[in-house]
Order: structure tokens, then sequence, then C-alpha cells
């Protein structure tokens, strides 16, 4: 029984893992954009004296949507931070138990912020709210990107946290290990260089 | 109260509950507490104001300009160059570590990634050349800090947002106090070589024309510092303008050397979008603890509270350099920002100190909190890199350098006009 719920949720996660990935890609995609709309901004500010493509306020969109996207695959990376001073002295059952209570701290505190950024998404859009800007940007469509990435994140979260807590009751500690144990210090180091000598 | 709630703090943070999820407990059982209006209501759009942000694209901007260098192998060059200029000094390479820090830390605007590209180039030097270990890989530990104090610095961008502390006014202000750091670490490291010539190892002289035919490896770094920090004060650019068009010349200087990929640019985006969630889950939640505290008038009544307390202005101030020393043990240097700042910066800034001035000083006891054990990631990543010889070697090389940190915090406090006075003359 365990072990079926167990297989269920890996096929899940691997498409968490590679929905992430893509998230953050598009994500970086956005940013690299930044860094066309921005250098055309301040070229035709330079040269022609005015704003070409108002960078200012549609960066602060990509920075709010870009953001949110690269969350669930932060998760994915463990590399959410978390103070392991203590945590690396105890015993790995004690650990497994340790990452199980950080998932859902995380779950609860995504949930939290999802259901407080759909109300926000869902005034904006009920009151057709428009940025105060040239633009007139209508704010739901920024914020319903927005949206959409944290919306994913919590996902990401809660099945993660589902395969901690089954793995920890099938008594698989080496496994919640490797899907949620904080980062050893040996693993970031190795991450670490392998971006330095890469 | 109080008492009880920084309690529950710390037990959830040692609990290695994720530090962004315990920031809004935090901040959301303050809310309960001390205020009368249902603060949680306003979650959402705080956390609006705090994501559709120009200023922060900034940070994933610098980022990417990090990464590109990198992989790009600019950092080999730079220090062949300034091994050439520098290593005639008593202590020799050290000064090649700490001088191609320095540099370094002028575009990435990363402390690890500095420790950890110097690392991979002057490791191998060292150990061929009979260095001592201890002194070599601290003064890479060490110079590997420099990153977050001169401009541009991810840090200070982090320290403005959440004081709303000018940017451009606070790259100024660290520009001259992260230069004398890094010429006091010089001195030091020289005068330790002198004292006992084996802590450290051959001087090597080089000819002139070896000197000066290696500058051009020092053409990309400094292109790159001069369209970053020259457009923010030829009034030019905003930072974040400066951070794109630095992503723009890094891109053009790794298609000039050749390498620049399809799959170099994938994975720089991986690595910058990895980074960014890490950092923006913090900073939103810090952003929105910064609001309760603002909201509650819980800052005012710690204030009040130290003020009842007699403490004077330069007492609370010591107060908090000992806090930071401390929490630098054994908290991860960015947690520590944006635990400590909501609380710290405007008690400290209502008893009059300059916030341009505080930034500097925090950033400062942040880069002594990267090299201090046993949580001190510069040590850990100069270490990972060396792969072989005892951790000890390198925890023991870093205390000098830990040493004249301490007393550039003396100075700071002494004479803040080292790093009010570039920022005032802006303005």
């Amino acid at each position: 029984m365990l072990q079926q719920v167990n297989s269920l949720l890996d096929r899940v996660l691997v498409g968490v893992n590679v929905g992430s990935l893509w998230f953050a890609r598009a994500g970086g995609v956005m940013i690299l954009l930044t860094v066309a709309l921005v250098t055309v901004e301040v070229a035709s500010r330079v040269f022609l004296g005015r704003s070409a493509v108002h960078a200012t306020e549609l960066t602060g969109y990509i920075m709010a949507i870009s953001a949110s996207w690269s969350f669930a695959y932060t998760l994915m990376c463990k590399a959410h931070i978390r103070i392991d001073a203590l945590y690396l002295t105890f015993p790995m059952k004690v650990r497994g138990v340790l990452d199980l209570v950080a998932l859902l701290a995380l779950a609860m505190f995504s949930i939290l912020v999802v259901d407080a950024v759909f109300s926000v998404f869902s005034d904006s859009y009920s009151r057709g709210s428009t940025a105060n800007t040239p633009l007139g940007t209508p704010l739901w469509i920024p914020q319903a990107l927005w949206l959409t990435g944290l919306t994913w994140f919590s996902f990401a979260v809660s099945v993660v946290s589902l395969r901690a807590f089954f793995g920890l009751l099938s008594g698989d500690t080496e496994g919640v290990q490797k899907l949620a144990g904080s980062p050893t210090l040996d693993e970031q180091i190795e991450e670490e260089n392998k971006e330095a000598r890469s | 109260m109080i008492i009880t709630a920084l309690l529950i703090l710390m037990v959830l943070l040692l609990m290695s509950v994720p530090v962004a999820a315990t920031l809004i407990a935090l901040a959301l059982l303050l809310a309960e507490l001390f205020s009368p209006f249902p603060l949680i209501n306003a979650l959402g759009d705080v956390l609006w104001s705090a994501s559709d942000k120009y200023l922060l694209i900034a940070i994933p901007l610098f980022i990417l300009l990090g990464e590109i260098l990198v992989r790009t192998g600019i950092a080999r060059g730079t220090y062949r160059s300034l091994e050439s200029w520098m290593s005639w000094l008593p202590g020799g390479l050290l000064h090649a570590n700490i001088g191609t820090a320095t540099l370094f830390s002028a575009t990435s605007g990363s402390s690890v990634a500095t420790a950890a590209t110097i690392g991979t180039v002057a490791l191998p030097q060292g150990k061929e050349m009979g260095y001592d270990p201890k002194l070599f890989t601290g003064s890479i530990a060490a110079g590997g800090t420099l990153g977050i104090m001169i401009p541009p610095s991810i840090n200070l961008i982090v320290y403005g947002f959440l004081t709303e502390t000018s940017i451009p006014q606070l790259f100024a202000a660290g520009l001259i106090p992260g230069l004398l750091l890094a010429l006091m670490f010089i001195v030091g490291t020289a005068l330790i070589c002198i004292w006992k010539p084996s802590l450290g190892g051959p001087s090597i002289s080089h000819s002139w024309g070896e000197r000066f035919s290696g500058l051009k490896h020092l053409v990309p770094v400094l292109t790159l510092f001069g369209i970053v920090v020259g457009s923010i004060y030829a009034g030019v650019a905003t930072p974040t303008e400066a951070a794109s068009l630095g992503v723009l010349g890094a891109l053009m200087i790794a298609a000039f050397m050749g390498k620049l990929s399809v799959s170099v640019i994938t994975q720089a985006l991986d690595g910058t979008m990895k980074t960014t969630g890490m950092i923006m889950l913090i900073i939103i939640a810090s952003y929105f603890l910064n609001f309760v505290l603002a909201s509650s008038g819980v800052t005012r009544e710690l204030s009040a509270f130290l003020e009842n307390a007699g403490l004077g202005p330069y007492s609370t101030l010591m107060l908090v350099i000992l806090l930071y020393i401390v929490l630098g043990f054994f908290i991860e240097t960015l947690s520590l920002m944006v635990i400590t700042i909501p609380i710290v910066a405007p008690i400290i800034i209502a008893l009059g100190f300059d916030p341009v001035w505080l930034g500097i000083l925090i950033i400062l006891l942040i880069e002594m909190a990267l090299i201090t054990p046993p949580v001190g990631l510069n040590l850990y990543v100069v270490q990972g890199v060396r792969k072989d010889g005892p951790f000890s070697d390198v925890m023991k090389g870093a205390m000098p350098y830990v040493g004249i940190m301490f007393l550039m915090a003396i100075v700071l406090v002494l004479f803040p006009q080292v790093a009010t006075f570039l920022p005032e003359l802006l303005r």
C-alpha cells in the first residue's frame, strides 16, 4: 500500500521537477528580456531624450513574475535557506522529522500566501484596477501570472511534503534526505565548485 | 512578550524551519499580540508591493552578471596580471589573492562566487610554490568577502530595499571602506610576512615588460566595473539599468572570448533563477515582517525600552555590533541580514545615526560573519576547492583578517566620514 502511494507520488514528482525547471527558465528568459528592454530604454533616453518602452513599469512586473516562477525550482534544488547549525548534528531519523516539519511550514506559508494573493488578484480583476502610470496596465494581468507562479510553488511544496511524509512512514530515511534534507556542506561546496570550474 | 516572540523565532530557526516561513510566522504572531488591526489582511497587498519592484530586478541581473563572468575564465587572466604587479611584496602571492578578490568583487557582487573563483585559480599555484596553507587559504576566504562591500553589491541592495535607503548613495559609501579594507588586508599581510616569513612564501619579481603586457587581462573586469559603476555616477543610469548594461557587457565579452553558447547561457540562467528564488522568498517575507513591526509599534516600544534602560546611542551601537558578531557565528549571512535589519536599523537610525553609514557598518559585520567559524560560508568554499588538508588551516588563516575587520569597524565608528564622505559629495 505505502509502496504504491510512494511510487505514484514519485511519478508526480518527476512532472513537478520538469515543470519547475521550465517555469524557472521562462523566468530567466524574462530576465534576459529585461536586459534588452532596459538597454533600449537607456539608449533612447540618452540619444533621443525620451522614454521608449516604459521599462520601469514593465520590469517591475517581470520582477514579481520571474521571482514567483523561480520559487518551485529553488525548492527542488533544496536551496531555500534553512539554518542548519543544529540540524547537522542530529542523527538521520531526527533530521527526517525536521525536514518534514520544514516542508509543512513552507506548505502552510505558501498556501497562506496564495490565498492572500488570490484576493488581491480577484479584487484587481473585479474592480478593473489599472496601474497609475502612462501605460495604465490592467493590474490583474501581471498579478495573474504572479499568482500562477505562487500556486505552482504551493503545489510543488505540497507534493514534496506528501512524499516526505509517506517516505518517513515507510522508513525510507535516506530517500527523504535526498528529496528534502538540508543540503550538507559537502553538497553545497560541490555545487559551487562545479559552477566555478565550468 | 517581545522576549517570548524572540524565543519562538530562535527555536523555529534552530529547528531548521525555512527562514522565509519563520519570518512570516513571527510577523503574524507579533501582529496578533501587538496590533489592534488584523494586519494579516494586508498580506497580499504588501507582498505585491514588495514583489513588483523595479529596483529589485537589479538582484537577478547582478547574479546573472556574476554567473556569466564565472563561466568565461576571466578570473585566471586577472590573477596572473595582478600577480605580476603585486607579488614582489613580502607575502608574494597572498597579495594577488587579495587584489584579484578586490577587482572581482567590484563586478560580481557575490562573496561566495568570488572566493570559489579565486580559490580555483590560486590554490594550485600556491601549493606548487610551497606557500604555507594557513594564511594562503585565509587570504582567499577573507578577500572574497570584499565582494559585498565594493559596489555593485547585492547585500547593499537588500539593505537599501529594507530600510528605504538610496542605492546609489549606499554604493558610493561602500567604495572607500571597501578599498581601505583591501589596503589594510595587504598591509596587514605584508607585516605578518615580515614578522614571520615562514607564514608566507617566496616573493617573486617580474620584468616591467611582463607586467605591462599582462595589463590587457584587466581590461574585461575594469570595463565592466566602469560600465556598472560609471553609468550610475555619470547620472545616465539607475542601479537596475547599470546592472542591465553590465549583463550586456558581460555577454559581449564572453562572445568576444568565444565562450558564449546556448549551454553556457542556459546554465547561467538556471543558476541565476535558483539564487533568485532563494533570495526573493526571504526578502518578501522580511518585507512583511518590516511592515508589521512598523505598523504595530513594536519598533517604537523597543527603542523606548532601550532608552529607558539608560543606554546611550553609542552603548546601544556597541550592543548591536556585539549582537552581529555573536549571531554571525551561527547564522548564515543573508538570513542574518533580513532577520535583524527590520528590527535593528529603525532603532539605530532613530538614535541619530546615518542610515547610509549604518548600512556600511552592517555590511562590514556581515563580512566578518562570512569568515568566522563554525558557520562561515567562505571558509567552507575555500576548503571545498582545496579538497585536502585540515579545515582548521583555513580557520586559523582567516583569523588575522577577522582582526583587521574588527579594526575597520572601530575606524568606521570613530570616523564615520570614511563612509559618508563620497555620498555627501554626490548628494
